[in-house]
């Protein structure tokens, strides 16, 4: 049996298995795998503050590596990095995130038909974006941006998994909602 | 343009990416580590250190002695005298020459009578000590 010697040739979860038997290099390879695209959820979800956003990341792999030892082999390496991320923020948004907008105000809308220029969907989406209400935003982000499924994003959120898709696919027509605003300027 | 679902998520990530490449991350060095080199480069120059320190404290100790021993001129051992000077003194005698003695060839040939010599005895050898214990039969035995 070949063993790979080379940590970016590794998974995460092997990465992670090491880093709990005490390898300093295997959570360095974590480390920088995810940092960046962690620390890029943080900027879009406190608001644009690089910062804090940097702060939080760091923070974040802190509590990951003071954990290290607790991981056990076959847990998911990425659902875990961003329950710690998802609490972060959730503790910092507290008073934000409270305030969970009825899924009536959002439901009326539904198959929605956009004729958008591709260059103005850019920018636009920009701006729709920053302005989507939690906890949608937050959902959204983990979803579309992040890439975790939706059994992942309901064991961080410890939502069940309906929920998450339902407030998904309102985030989605929210969205679609607004852009709708940038048709044919 | 017609825009469905596929399309925003395909531009989100668009986003995403394009402002995750504008980030400035920190190394996770500067995180746990502010400051890291091997062990050995740390263990041979202190290892040095600590032979410098030794030598320069033996040194003043050395230095601390010296006026001592500088006081000190002459140094007078006392050495065990023999007790009888005569023991230890040889009284010279003439030199004898022993007489030629002509024997017939035929003659067979002399036996030396055996005289008979004393056995060595163990009461034999060095005096009686002061407190008289035989010191060389205790060894001897």
């Amino acid at each position: 049996m070949l063993i790979p010697l080379r940590l970016s040739s590794q998974t995460d979860e092997q990465l992670m298995l090491r880093a709990a038997r005490g390898s300093e290099r295997a959570f360095e390879e974590l480390y920088n795998r995810h940092s960046r695209r962690l620390q890029g959820f943080f900027v879009r979800r406190l608001g644009d503050d690089a910062d804090l956003a940097a702060d939080f990341m760091h923070d974040t792999f802190l509590r990951l590596y003071a954990a290290r030892e607790t991981y056990r082999e076959g847990r998911s390496f990425r659902p875990w990095l961003y329950t710690i991320a998802y609490n972060l923020c959730k503790n910092h948004l507290r008073n934000q995130l409270a305030v969970i907008h009825e899924d009536k105000e959002v439901a009326e809308y539904s198959d929605i038909e956009l004729d958008i220029d591709t260059a103005l969907l850019h920018d636009a989406l920009r701006v729709v974006l920053k302005s989507l209400p939690e906890p949608y935003a937050m959902l959204f982000s983990l979803h579309y941006e992040e890439e975790l499924t939706v059994p992942q994003i309901a064991q961080i959120t410890s939502l069940p998994e309906g929920t998450v898709k339902s407030r998904l696919h309102k985030a989605m027509n929210i969205i679609k909602k607004e852009l709708k605003q940038y048709e044919s300027r | 343009m017609r825009v469905d679902n596929q399309d925003i998520i395909r531009t989100v990530r668009q986003l995403r990416d394009e402002e995750n490449q504008q980030l400035n991350v920190r190394p996770w060095n500067r995180h746990c580590r502010h400051f890291h080199m091997p062990a050995w480069l740390v263990a041979i120059p202190a290892a040095a250190i600590v032979g410098f320190l030794f030598g320069i404290w033996t040194q003043e100790a050395s230095q601390s002695d010296s006026p001592l021993t500088a006081l000190v001129d002459t140094v007078y051992v006392k050495v065990p005298v023999p007790q009888s000077p005569q023991d230890s003194v040889i009284q010279p005698t003439p030199a004898r020459q022993a007489p030629v003695v002509s024997a017939p060839a035929t003659a067979k040939p002399a036996v030396r009578p055996s005289t008979p010599s004393p056995r060595p005895s163990k009461t034999v050898g060095r005096p009686v000590a002061d407190d008289n214990i035989r010191y060389d039969l205790l060894v001897r035995n």
